[in-house]
């Protein structure tokens, strides 16, 4: 019995030195290593001030102690007039995550190249871009007063889509007391010379594109004989400058570390139709 | 052609049904080994002595019916001697005329003190054929588990090859597999997932099984529709004596179990019901809030007739909880089943013969407080049929199995494969024809053929082989080896990369999907040292094809698209057993390798690799496991350690906060969360490490009255081993700290 004791004994020393010496090690690194990699997201309101752009590290995990901390400066320089501004860092908390937003004071101006520029202050690795805004737009009317199934003609000038502007559209049409709204442009026509872009709609068609084309009611049903436009200028990036980072665009499709700042401006306006003049109507027309 | 395999085993069976073939059969000697309760006695060791000769002229082992049979005797008279640990050796003489087949139940009379030392005793789980473990009630009752009534699940999470990827969820991973590449059968009812989402508990408490078979691989012909292991359990007969009964309560579980004769020797009754109690005791035990709740009753009536055995079981199954408690994801699964199974052993039958026939049903959800969000539903209809013929001195053990299976079920976005959901319905006729040669003395073949026929298509043919080799010509060394084809009609498809749900998505291969395969190589070593020490060590290969993955990609989404991978497992188990009187000791050691080999989506330009090699996240390296029983005094002391090395994860390359610029405002929207995967399974989770320990002790009130109690703890140094972690969140969600008990049980006979 004494040596049974003895093996139980013996067994269960050996079992603790065991357990001792396997309970250190209880870390896990989530996320690969290498350099710190960031993304960055600035939306520039050219009529508004201030604006911010949000930086993010893509070696973080989204939770509160590891985006709290952020390690960078950034820096924006108007390169039109050599104005440079460094950014203060704004945290705002969303469900327990932190984001860090750098504010812009400078006035964000049309036509201007501006260089925004991230610092890494553990390493001195800095990454730029540089975001070029849009020249102010005009809106000409060209064709309006029209009926149901004519088009209707706007014109906008000092649009540069070749370099990669971009502009965003949507009409309107009043029906009952909502104006419905729907981005789907029907003919565009772009004029690099000159660079306008011409777009037009019929009052049908919009109504098509917003109630679908079983339900679309005639022009001559809107309670409204306007037509609301809207349009978003937007501005493009030069590209990514420094080759010291990894670079996004060597992956595809759904790619980490994206850097796009992006200007933009927004304006309207007011198009007249007159339902009255289609005569192939078969609703009885409601404005007199 | 694809039929060709199907027709050939109807020829074959035609040849073998026709009366031509035999000659007039000699004298044969059957019986059936039983307890006094009669319960049959399974793998005891029967030799067989012609009159008052010293060696036995032949020997049997009695199957899972306690029979056992000897054929082509002269008339005359033998002497029979039966041993099995923890009974008294039963010797008699039988006498047997020219021609007779003669029935015999034998009644074996337990033991009690020291047991004898007999060539022919086993001890413990018996190893000794490659890939089989045969596991009793007895071994099952040494493992803490804690109730006072031990569980097979805490038994089988011990063994080396087996893998549980936490203390929640209810999946074993055997030798590479995955769960839904089982086949779990009781009383030959095919069950999905009788496993409790508290992975310290299956539907199996001790006192409802008899014996169950853990075949790791290799396993034979009679069982099919698998490509990685088999689990098969066989429940008690009743007690056809005496009315006998329990009951016991312990934070984690409360029992109930009555057996009782319903005509005295004949026919018997015994029903099982557990249903959890963690939910309402964890707060009261310091441990972390738990989620999850689940029941489970068994029952099964017994008919042993003077020529059969006949037996109706019926299983029914409940679980429901969150696996993570941090996640609203509700996860939920039910086994239905019910089986008649008869076995024939009438002497107007040259041979015996089983039939089994029933129905068994399986559905499991995901969800969240709301409502179910997915769900998946199997049922399952079988008859079948195992019947012997001798040809040539050899006996031919040969079956069909018609087996019907209804799938439905919604996915719900998760797997885009499915989007329109599940509904198809899958009949298979499964063949199979199987023999025991015994070439030398020493060694013994058993090669053996099967294949599995639908009307859409057929698996080929499956050969199988086994072979054990005894160099001394004694069951203390030995040597076997299985190998052979497997293949598999049912599909389980899960996301592995989300720890926090098991949810599964059955259905039978698709009409364009190639079946899943698998080849099987087990070599096994076994070797009984002096009186005490057991040792077995087996080398295993398996080889997967055509198994249903999440295809990778490198965002983290909701979507998930199937593609097939190849599967490659190669690993050693090691076991070494002593036992000594009130000494147990056992210790496992498992390495193992699993490497997955798939396409992945967009891989080729994230990754520089379209096809992808992994490790997926089930592959173990390594796995201790000791166990240490000690009986003194009347108390039993319990000790079960497990150690394991760390799971692969897949870490994350980048994550992002998303703005759609120039639109949104950075100080008024968070943005969209993102992640990008790394390659699959590049990181290991620490290791993994726990200590649980019990001591029992029964105490008699009246001669008719027990009293048990028993305390202990799982996970008795409260180590921290991660279970699962969130890695966009970087949330680690640990499995269950330390879990002390205290349970009481009322025993009645």
């Amino acid at each position: 019995m004494g040596e049974r004791m003895n093996a139980v004994k013996n067994t269960c020393l050996l079992l603790v030195l065991l357990i001792l010496s396997l309970s250190c090690d209880t870390s896990i690194v989530p996320i690969t290593g290498g350099d710190q990699q960031y993304s960055i997201y600035g939306p520039l309101n050219i009529a508004e001030s201030p604006n911010y752009i949000r930086v993010h590290n893509s070696k973080a995990v989204l939770n509160a102690d590891a985006t709290l901390p952020l390690n960078v400066t950034m820096e924006i320089t108007n390169l039109n007039s050599g104005f440079a501004e460094i950014l203060d860092d704004r945290l705002v908390q969303f469900r327990g995550i932190y984001t860090h937003n750098f504010r812009i004071d400078m006035p964000i101006e049309f036509d201007t190249r501006y260089r925004v520029e991230l610092e890494d202050l553990e390493t001195g690795v800095t990454s730029s871009l540089v975001t070029v805004t849009t020249k102010q737009s005009e809106i000409t009317i060209l064709e309006d007063s029209v009926g149901c199934n004519s088009p209707f003609r706007i014109q906008l000038s000092n649009i540069d889509l070749e370099a990669g502007e971009r502009l965003d559209t949507e009409v309107a049409v009043k029906i009952g007391d909502d104006w419905r709204w729907t981005p789907r442009i029907v003919n565009r026509v772009y004029d690099d010379e000159a660079k306008t872009l011409i777009l037009s709609w019929t009052p049908n068609e919009i109504s098509s594109y917003i109630m679908g084309p079983l339900d679309f009611l005639e022009c001559c049903e809107f309670t409204s004989k306007k037509i609301q436009f809207r349009f978003t200028h937007i501005g493009y990036v030069e590209g990514n400058e420094d080759a010291s980072l990894p670079d996004s665009s060597e992956y595809n499709g759904n790619s980490a570390n994206k850097k796009i700042v992006l200007s933009k401006y927004s304006d309207e306006a007011e198009i007249q139709i007159n339902p009255c003049l289609n005569e192939s109507s078969p609703v009885a027309c409601s404005f007199n | 052609m694809r039929f060709t395999s199907g027709i050939l085993f109807f020829i074959l069976f035609s040849l073998l049904s026709s009366p031509f073939l035999y000659a007039q059969p000699d004298s044969i000697l059957r019986f059936i080994v039983q307890e006094e309760s009669g319960q049959p006695i399974v793998s005891a060791n029967v030799l067989l002595f012609e009159a008052e000769e010293e060696d036995y002229t032949d020997y049997g082992v009695t199957s899972r019916d306690g029979f056992v049979e000897f054929r082509g005797l002269k008339a005359g008279r033998y002497r029979i001697e039966i041993s099995f640990v923890g009974f008294k050796t039963f010797e008699e003489f039988f006498e047997v005329e020219e021609g007779e087949t003669a029935i015999h139940r034998i009644s074996m009379e337990e033991s009690i003190g020291e047991l004898q030392e007999l060539e022919v005793v086993e001890k413990g789980a018996k190893t000794g054929m490659a890939g089989i473990t045969r596991i009793r009630a007895e071994d099952i009752s040494r493992v803490p588990s804690a109730s006072l009534e031990g569980d097979l699940m805490a038994y089988i999470e011990t063994m080396p090859g087996v893998v549980s990827t936490g203390d929640q969820g209810g999946d074993l991973y055997i030798r590479g597999g995955t769960p839904s590449q089982n086949l779990v059968l009781v009383d030959n009812i095919p069950l999905v997932k009788p496993f409790h989402i508290s992975n310290l508990f299956s539907a199996f408490p001790e006192k409802a099984v008899n014996n169950v078979s853990v075949m790791a691989g290799g396993f034979d012909n009679s069982y099919m529709n698998s490509t990685s292991a088999v689990i098969d359990v066989n429940l008690k007969t009743g007690n056809l004596q005496r009315f006998a009964g329990s009951a016991s309560l312990s934070p984690y579980l409360s029992t109930v179990f009555i057996e009782t004769p319903l005509q005295k020797g004949v026919s018997s009754l015994f029903v099982s019901g557990r249903a959890s109690t963690i939910n309402q005791f964890s707060g009261y035990l310091g441990s972390d809030e738990k989620d999850m709740q689940f029941y489970d009753i068994i029952s099964r009536y017994t008919l042993q007739g003077k020529k059969f055995n006949c037996s109706l079981s019926a299983i029914y199954t409940e679980d429901e909880g969150r696996i993570n408690t941090r996640r609203n994801t509700r996860l939920g699964w039910t086994n239905t089943g019910a089986g008649i199974r008869c076995f024939g052993f009438d002497e107007m039958f040259a041979h015996p013969f089983e039939v089994s026939l029933g129905y068994s049903g399986f559905s499991n959800t995901e969800g969240n407080e709301s409502g179910i969000e997915r769900n998946s539903r199997v049922d399952q209809g079988y008859l079948r049929v195992d019947m012997q013929e001798e040809v040539a001195n050899l006996t031919f053990d040969y079956g069909v199995n018609v087996w019907y299976q209804s799938f439905s079920g919604q996915a719900n976005e998760l797997f885009t494969s499915f989007d329109e959901g599940i509904e198809g319905i899958s009949a298979i006729i499964q063949l199979y024809l199987k023999t025991k040669w015994q070439v030398t003395p020493r060694l013994i073949l058993e090669p053996g053929a099967g294949t599995q026929i639908t009307l859409n298509y057929s698996s080929g043919l499956e050969p199988r082989l086994r072979v054990q080799y005894n160099p001394f010509n004694n069951n203390r060394t030995e040597f076997s080896i299985a190998t052979g084809l497997y293949s598999q009609t049912l599909e389980g498809i899960t996301d592995p990369r989300d720890a926090g749900s098991t949810f599964t998505l059955y259905s039978p291969t698709g009409y364009n999907d190639p079946l899943q395969k698998a080849f099987h190589s087990i070599f096994s070593w076994r070797n009984r040292f002096g009186r005490n020490w057991t040792t077995n060590m087996e080398v295993y290969y398996k080889k997967h094809t055509n198994i249903p993955v999440p295809r990778w990609s490198q965002t983290v989404g909701l979507e998930t698209e199937t593609v097939r991978a190849e599967g490659n497992t190669y690993g050693a188990d090691f076991r070494l057993e002593y036992s000594n009187g009130p000494i147990f000791w056992y210790v496992g050691y498992g390495f193992g390798e699993v490497e997955y080999t798939a396409q992945g989506a967009d891989l080729e330009r994230w990754l520089g690799e379209e096809l992808q090699s992994y490790n997926p996240g089930h592959d173990q390296r390594h796995k201790v496991n000791t166990l240490i029983n000690y009986k003194f005094k009347g108390f039993d002391l319990s000790f079960n350690w497990e150690f394991g090395s760390g799971f692969p994860y897949t870490q994350i390359y980048a994550t992002d906060l998303r703005l759609d610029v120039p639109y949104d405002d950075p100080t008024k929207t968070p943005g969209l969360g993102a992640a990008y995967y790394d390659k699959p399974y590049g990181k290991r989770l620490p290791v993994y490490h726990r200590l649980d320990v019990s001591l029992k002790k029964y105490f008699d009130l009246s001669p008719s009255v027990r009293l048990g109690s028993e305390i202990g703890a799982i996970n008795a140094y409260d180590q921290d081993n991660i279970f699962y972690v969130d890695i966009v969140e970087y949330e680690v969600v640990n499995q269950t700290g330390v879990l002390p008990y205290l349970s009481l049980s009322v025993n009645f006979n």
